[in-house]
């Protein structure tokens, strides 16, 4: 019993010490501040957050745009569609803040991420792609790609919006 | 759906196991087996798209429930009874309040970890454009060598330096296979990939000390800033550093336990290292050049040679398979000697801002250092402690030398080695805490104060 009363006692004792160093040194840590602190219950406050939101919705908030554009591509092309898509200085005009910062929709293997099974080309790829000659739809982003269609074929000027995919009529 | 994906897996992985012989805690098993199974999985899955199999969650789960029936067959014609050391006894007199309120604080930290790993969707650039799109794309096509994204005339970029054609295949595969079973997404590998580490890491470090010590070296290695912070994408670097850790701790428990089973599982956790990511057989070296050592000593070459033949085949049955495939990239390797200083430095000022800094890696390699010194009587008097030290220092000049031998044609030495290599370094952390928690005199101290705290 006065084993067992000795065991108790330094387990208190123990027990002390360690919260003591918890919050009097690792949790103040550079180190354990941001892990335990500020990270992840950062990371659960957003959580909580937008518990609601659906699989497609944290995508969104993830990527922003650039899934938000993917997505938009996708819901407008059936899964056969070779798509003509555009190149990386389509996404970032020079001179103007995109909306794609950070992200990399321009990048082919990213895309396909979101819009597997679409074959995409992109318009270096026109000389060698064996996709070439079966594009079915063009991407537009900020506008750009609306020069690929002949002046007859052109969509109204007031038409033309700057982020969408137009199907090829042949 | 992916439950019942899981559950095979860890069947598989437990008949790896199993078939081994290795005797290991219920702690250990658990752990180990659900990592063994998923590096050994993606393996049948390669086996099976070289033979043109398609890539099903039925035929992967046929050829795994196969293999497993196979694996626990063997071992229960050799040990009837080995079943039998997986017993339950519940016994609580070595609980104590340190372990008490180390677990709480590892469940608190890994219930969020989790949560967060499995709430966001994939995201990192690196796994959007390579790993994470070619897993959902083999799901979806049901093939892995000639998957639409490896078609040089459809995906012209996927021969260039550095492409994700040529990388290690057991992330990608294991992504595929989680889409197969109608995972909503593939973070489900990273996260259960990570649980499991935690499990066997603590399992790992219980049987070189004790429960207290074990759940307090857990709460430092969870401390670990970026790696926590990493655990949760679906990039490969922590993943990497699971297999790479572990199994350079099993392979040195070899030495002190010197059961042939025990150095065949380290042995299959550094294969999977290099399944994982190419570069892990720096590790290989590593530990091969302490084998080597034992072996010029011992006079005993047959251990090394098992542990080179078991821990290569992975490396070499994927460089078989690109090269049947043609599934190739431009080399990005240098191949004869050469001397640039300015290189060198460059890589060996990174390196040296890495071990000295605590934004990235918290207090492990201060801690690491201390320990050391600690331990120095113990290393020059007694010869003990010291071939963790010389894996470690074997493995980072060893990396580094890859790294001065890379041709930086897709990017900028200095964009590797704030990416790639700041993450490599992921798989000292366990290696660096597993040292800290049993080196002598810090296990001396924690086994007298655990004896103090016994009930």
């Amino acid at each position: 019993m006065a084993v067992k009363s000795k065991s108790i006692l330094y387990n208190a004792v123990a027990a002390l010490i360690v919260l003591l160093l918890w919050f009097g040194w690792l949790f103040k840590s550079p180190s354990g501040d941001w892990v335990v602190g500020k990270m992840l219950p950062g990371n659960m406050k957003m959580i909580d957050q937008t518990r609601h939101l659906d699989y497609s919705k944290r995508w969104e908030m993830k990527l922003g745009a650039s899934y938000v554009y993917l997505d938009y591509v996708r819901s407008l092309t059936p899964d056969d569609a070779v798509i003509l898509y555009p190149e990386p200085s389509a996404f970032f005009p020079a001179g103007v803040e995109s909306p794609f910062k950070g992200m990399e929709p321009f990048n082919k293997v990213w895309a396909t991420r979101f819009l597997h099974p679409r074959r995409l080309v992109l318009r270096s790829e026109m000389a060698t792609s064996p996709y070439a000659n079966k594009i079915t739809h063009v991407a537009i982003v900020n506008g750009v790609g609306y020069d690929i269609f002949p002046p007859d074929k052109l969509p109204d000027s007031t038409k033309r919006e700057p982020f969408t995919v137009i199907p090829i009529s042949r | 759906m992916i439950v019942f994906g899981l559950i095979i897996c860890f069947v598989l992985g437990f008949g790896v196991v199993s078939a081994v012989g290795v005797k290991l805690s219920k702690v250990e098993t658990v752990g180990l087996s659900m990592l063994i199974g998923l590096a050994s999985q993606s393996f049948l899955m390669l086996i099976l798209d070289s033979v043109s199999i398609p890539l099903t969650a039925a035929t992967i789960s046929l050829a795994a429930l196969v293999a497993s029936a196979g694996l626990l067959w063997w071992r229960f014609k050799r040990d009837k009874d080995f079943l039998s050391q997986y017993n339950f006894k519940f016994e609580w007199r070595w609980l104590n309040a340190v372990w008490l309120l180390a677990m709480v604080l590892v469940c608190y930290i890994e219930y969020m970890n989790w949560s967060k790993t499995l709430y966001f969707p994939p995201f990192d650039r690196d796994s959007l454009a390579g790993f994470e799109t070619i897993g959902y794309v083999i799901a979806r096509e049901g093939v892995f060598h000639n998957i639409s994204l490896f078609d040089a005339t459809y995906m012209p970029s996927i021969t260039a330096p550095g492409s994700y054609i040529t990388y290690a295949p057991m992330v990608q595969l294991c992504y595929g296979w989680a889409y197969m079973w109608g995972a909503e997404s593939s973070k489900i590998v990273p996260a259960i990939i990570y649980l499991s580490f935690l499990v066997s890491f603590y399992g790992v470090v219980r049987r070189s000390s004790s429960d207290m010590t074990a759940a307090i070296a857990l709460v430092f290695v969870l401390l670990v800033p970026e790696m926590i912070a990493f655990s949760s994408l679906s990039a490969t670097n922590v993943m990497h550093a699971v297999y790479a850790s572990l199994g350079v701790i099993y392979c040195l428990r070899w030495f002190k336990e010197r059961q042939l089973p025990m150095l065949v599982l380290g042995s299959l956790m550094l294969g999977a290292n290099v399944w994982a990511r190419s570069e892990g057989v720096v590790f290989i070296a590593a530990i091969g050049f302490v084998m080597v050592i034992d072996a010029i000593r011992t006079k005993r070459w047959m251990p090394t040679w098992y542990m080179v033949g078991i821990a290569a085949t992975p490396m070499v049955a994927w460089g078989i398979f690109c090269s049947t495939f043609n599934l190739q990239s431009e080399s990005i390797t240098i191949m004869h000697p050469f001397w640039d200083g300015d290189k060198a430095s460059i890589i060996y000022d990174y390196f040296k801002g890495l071990v000295t800094e605590t934004t990235y890696y918290g207090y492990t390699f201060a801690a690491f250092g201390l320990a050391i010194l600690a331990s120095l009587y113990y290393i020059i008097k007694r010869g003990t402690d010291w071939r963790l030290l010389v894996v470690v220092a074997v493995a980072m000049v060893a990396y580094g030398m890859m790294l001065y031998h890379i041709d930086y044609k897709w990017d900028t030495i200095n964009n590797v080695l704030a990416y790639s290599a700041k993450r490599f370094f992921f798989c000292f952390v366990p290696i660096c805490w597993y040292y800290v928690a049993t080196c002598t005199p810090v296990n001396s101290v924690l086994t007298w104060v655990n004896k103090l705290l016994k009930f």
